[in-house]
């Protein structure tokens, strides 16, 4: 993690305050200004809405008797495993000059339709669809936590309306307080959607200046905001949001269940009816765009070898990473408070770092004499999906090892036994489901990358979501709507898959 | 007066039956304890009472209304005036022990009505200088306090309370049963306590019911309870004490021990057992039996000595220690019967 993550960022900042004296001028600008305050209020606006509409399907999908649960749960989660620029195509399909709206409604309509999506409005719209699940997720997580009878205690005194918003809501607000600072830091590093919405932020200019310009040192220069902005959002996590563990007492299983009542019906419409929407709708407009079997014949016999290097590239990944991740899970958790704080900031740092803001790191300390063979090869790739997606492995790994009793590998020392061994032979079998869980959060996260993909890829290797968003602007819409789908479809593969990987490793890890 | 009175009452989780046809009266201003193993169904008795649960049959009646009858419910848990102490206490985390009793008072009292209430129940538990505490920044006994304010604060006709001891030091919860008792006196509450500890029943309760597999083996004053046990069970959970084998014979019992006399129970069943207690072992050089002293444990100013002989085994309290191995002589004071 120190090669691939955290040396190229020192390296950065280095750089950085050595080329400040020279480019920095051209930071105090009234286009950084404009930069800025775009950047800021689409990361404001887009995490104030994650927090409403999150907090409302996950206490939905969570606490309440709505029909299929489950379902609906995967149906709203879905937009997670989606690269946001996927969204933005599906979205363009309806929303778009020749999109759904047009046809539906007329030319003049579309035409509306398209100036309100090509502009902050369009670009709020994908990003708060593809992140809603973040905060959704973290509610289910946190109301699944509390103890029911904390819940059974205030039922004695009053209705579950009044208990949700007084005893539930306040103990859940920390993990939406965290889910929205989540979703404002990958928003303002958000580089894929802005650019297609030609909404101008500053990862699209951190990218511009490396892409267009090939001025590196400019890039460099240019992330300084956006750097900022993430480490003032860290610090913010860092020392506001460290709540302690809410329970004072062991927690039953079961989650208590509120009877909507008459309420049922008109919340399952709604519900499904925003599901529908926001999932189904793009969806089915890029199955309209991409018409008839040709298109996929065309996308497919183009993107083979795209496709190969990102499924090979992401299972690679999401391999080593996960190795790393249980290593340095086991460091964190086992290891004393001070040390722990201290890893697990350096690590959400690399994760919260922008995937132009971290490429472009990489590109500046192994774009360099003698090691130019990493740097032109598909090892670059490799380094950065590890250095940027094995931080959310560890936490993955770590939550489940919290659950593991020290007393379990202490059983096992007394025994005689090597660390490596009782890695292999105990942890390791405890936390299959967890690891299960990771390894394929990892392979879809890599699989999905544009940003850091797009900043670092070497000529000629060229990855799925590269090509698509390289059609998106070059070739006829129905090529890149057939594409888009058939990466929908690999992610929605990989979901299932890893999903029944879980599934099994939970079964057959029924004993714990 | 019957507060509460569950009739006929059966109840399962999914196909796992845990009451079959439970009948208990609840008198009014009364602790009555529920005793029973883990598992016997105590802690769901108290939820029906609640309105967490419904029943699957029988009738629950709080007062002179039906609350709930087969699977129908006509009182939610918010409206029976009803108030719990939950075994993990279920505190709220974000809340200090003001807010926590100013919450559950609720905007209905009247503001200085709320305060004089949260006043006074604070300072009958001794937490009146934690008010600005959070739970987290509580002692035990002050967190089991502030849960037993909560409960007590909105003044209501019974409070429920599930095992709420029982994470606490031997002194600890002998102080706050002592507390519960005054608590209950003082603000002449109906208090259904859950334990399976037979020390708590016999020091709180008024009135108890012996939990076996779901229903009630045996109810009664805890006194009655000890000294004449209905059942085998019943007698060895609520205290040490040896089950004998044996056979009515012209008044008399006939055990692998020997004739004992003076047994209390149903002379005209084939099948019985003998109770025998420690404290109903007197050591006595010229006691009718003789048994050998196999094991003694120190129970501070006593000592438990395990007596065996040829097909049986008892338990007898002595002041002095005796040498294991040893033979010792004793009567037996007091004996009961029960269903073998």
């Amino acid at each position: 993690m120190l090669i691939t993550g955290a040396l190229p960022l020192a390296w950065m900042v280095i750089a950085a305050i050595g080329d400040l004296a020279t480019s920095g001028a051209g930071l105090v600008s009234s286009r950084t200004a404009m930069l800025f305050g775009n950047t800021m209020r689409l990361g404001l606006v887009v995490a104030a809405l994650v927090g409403v509409v999150g907090t409302t399907c996950g206490v939905l999908a969570t606490k309440t008797d709505l029909p299929a649960r489950r379902l609906l749960l995967a149906l709203l989660t879905f937009p997670l495993f989606l690269p946001p620029y996927i969204l933005a195509l599906g979205w363009f399909t309806v929303l778009g000059r020749q999109g759904l709206v047009a046809a539906v409604a007329g030319g003049t309509a579309g035409i509306r339709a398209s100036d309100t999506f090509f502009s902050l409005s369009g670009t709020v719209l994908v990003l708060t669809i593809a992140y809603t699940p973040v905060i959704t997720h973290l509610v289910r997580i946190g109301l699944r936590s509390i103890d029911p009878s904390i819940e059974e205690s205030a039922r004695l005194h009053f209705t579950w309306p009044r208990v949700l918003w007084q005893v539930d809501l306040p103990l859940v607000a920390p993990a939406i307080a965290l889910g929205m600072l989540l979703t404002f830091i990958l928003v303002v590093g958000e580089f894929g959607v802005p650019a297609y919405l030609r909404y101008p932020v500053f990862s699209g200019a951190v990218f511009t200046e490396f892409a267009s310009f090939l001025n590196i040192r400019g890039a460099v220069v240019a992330s300084i905001p956006l750097v900022l902005l993430v480490l003032a959002s860290l610090a913010v996590e860092r020392y506001w949001l460290r709540t302690p563990a809410q329970s004072l007492g062991r927690v039953r299983l079961t989650p208590l269940v509120v009877p909507l009542g008459a309420w049922r019906l008109p919340a399952a419409l709604g519900t499904w009816a925003y599901g529908l929407i926001t999932v189904a709708l793009p969806l089915a407009g890029l199955a309209r765009e991409a018409g008839g079997g040709a298109s996929y014949r065309a996308a497919l016999s183009g993107a083979a070898a795209s496709i190969a290097t990102s499924v090979w590239t992401a299972a690679a990944a999401a391999t080593i990473v996960l190795a790393v991740a249980l290593m340095l899970a086991y460091l964190v958790e086992r290891s004393g408070r001070t040390r722990r704080n201290a890893f697990d900031t350096a690590l959400l740092l690399l994760f919260a770092a922008p995937g132009t803001v971290l490429g472009i790191s990489l590109i500046l300390l192994w774009n360099r004499p003698g090691v130019t063979g990493l740097y032109t090869s598909v090892a670059i790739l490799l380094i950065a999906y590890i250095a940027h997606y094995t931080p959310v492995a560890v936490r993955a790994v770590g939550v489940a090892l919290q659950s593991v009793s020290p007393g379990v590998e202490e059983a096992a020392r007394l025994a005689g036994v090597s660390w490596a061994t009782m890695v292999r032979r105990v942890l390791v079998p405890m936390l299959r489901p967890a690891l299960a869980a990771s390894w394929g959060l990892t392979f879809i996260l890599c699989l999905r990358d544009l940003d850091l993909a797009m900043t670092v890829h070497p000529p000629g290797i060229e990855t799925l979501p590269i090509r698509v968003y390289t059609l998106m602007a070059n070739s006829p819409g129905p090529v890149t709507a057939a594409l888009a789908l058939l990466m929908v479809t690999l992610t929605g593969v990989v979901t299932v898959v890893a999903g029944v990987a879980v599934a099994v490793a939970r079964r057959t890890n029924a004993w714990s | 007066m019957e507060l509460i009175r569950l009739e006929d009452v059966e109840f399962s989780y999914g196909d796992r039956p845990v009451l079959r046809g439970v009948n208990l009266g609840v008198q009014e201003n009364l602790v009555t304890v529920l005793v029973g193993p883990s598992g016997s169904g105590k802690s769901t008795v108290l939820r029906l009472i609640a309105g967490f649960e419904a029943p699957n049959r029988g009738c629950l009646s709080i007062g002179d209304q039906v609350v709930a009858t087969g699977s129908r419910v006509f009182k939610t848990p918010e409206s029976r005036g009803v108030s719990m102490v939950f075994q993990d206490l279920a505190l709220w985390p974000h809340m200090t022990v003001g807010q926590t009793l100013e919450f559950v008072l609720g905007r209905d009292v009247a503001r200085r009505e709320r305060r004089s209430r949260i006043t006074e129940t604070l300072a009958a538990l001794g937490l009146d200088e934690r008010v600005g505490a959070r739970p987290a920044e509580l002692s035990g006994g002050e967190r089991q306090r502030l849960a037993l304010a909560r409960a007590l604060v909105t003044r209501p006709r019974i409070v429920l309370m599930d095992e709420p001891l029982a994470n606490l030091d031997p002194p600890l919860r002998l102080a706050l049963l002592d507390e519960i008792r005054n608590l209950g006196r003082r603000f002449a509450l109906t208090i259904i306590y859950v334990t399976h500890n037979q020390q708590e029943a016999f020091s709180l309760g008024d009135h108890a019911a012996v939990l076996h597999e779901g229903r009630i083996e045996q109810a009664g004053s805890p006194r009655e309870l000890y000294e004449r046990p209905s059942t085998a069970f019943v007698a060895s959970f609520l205290g040490r004490c040896a089950l004998l084998p044996g056979k009515f014979h012209d008044g008399h019992v006939e055990t692998a021990l020997g004739m004992l006399s003076g047994a209390d129970g149903d002379a005209t069943r084939e099948d019985i057992a003998v109770v025998i207690r420690p404290e109903d072992v007197c050591i006595d050089a010229d006691g009718p039996f003789n048994g050998r002293v196999e094991y003694v444990t120190c129970l501070g100013g006593t000592f438990e000595t395990t007596i065996t002989g040829p097909g049986w085994r008892l338990w007898a309290l002595t002041r002095d220690e005796p040498r294991l191995g040893s033979s010792l002589r004793f009567a037996v004071k007091k004996t009961v019967t029960v269903p073998s």
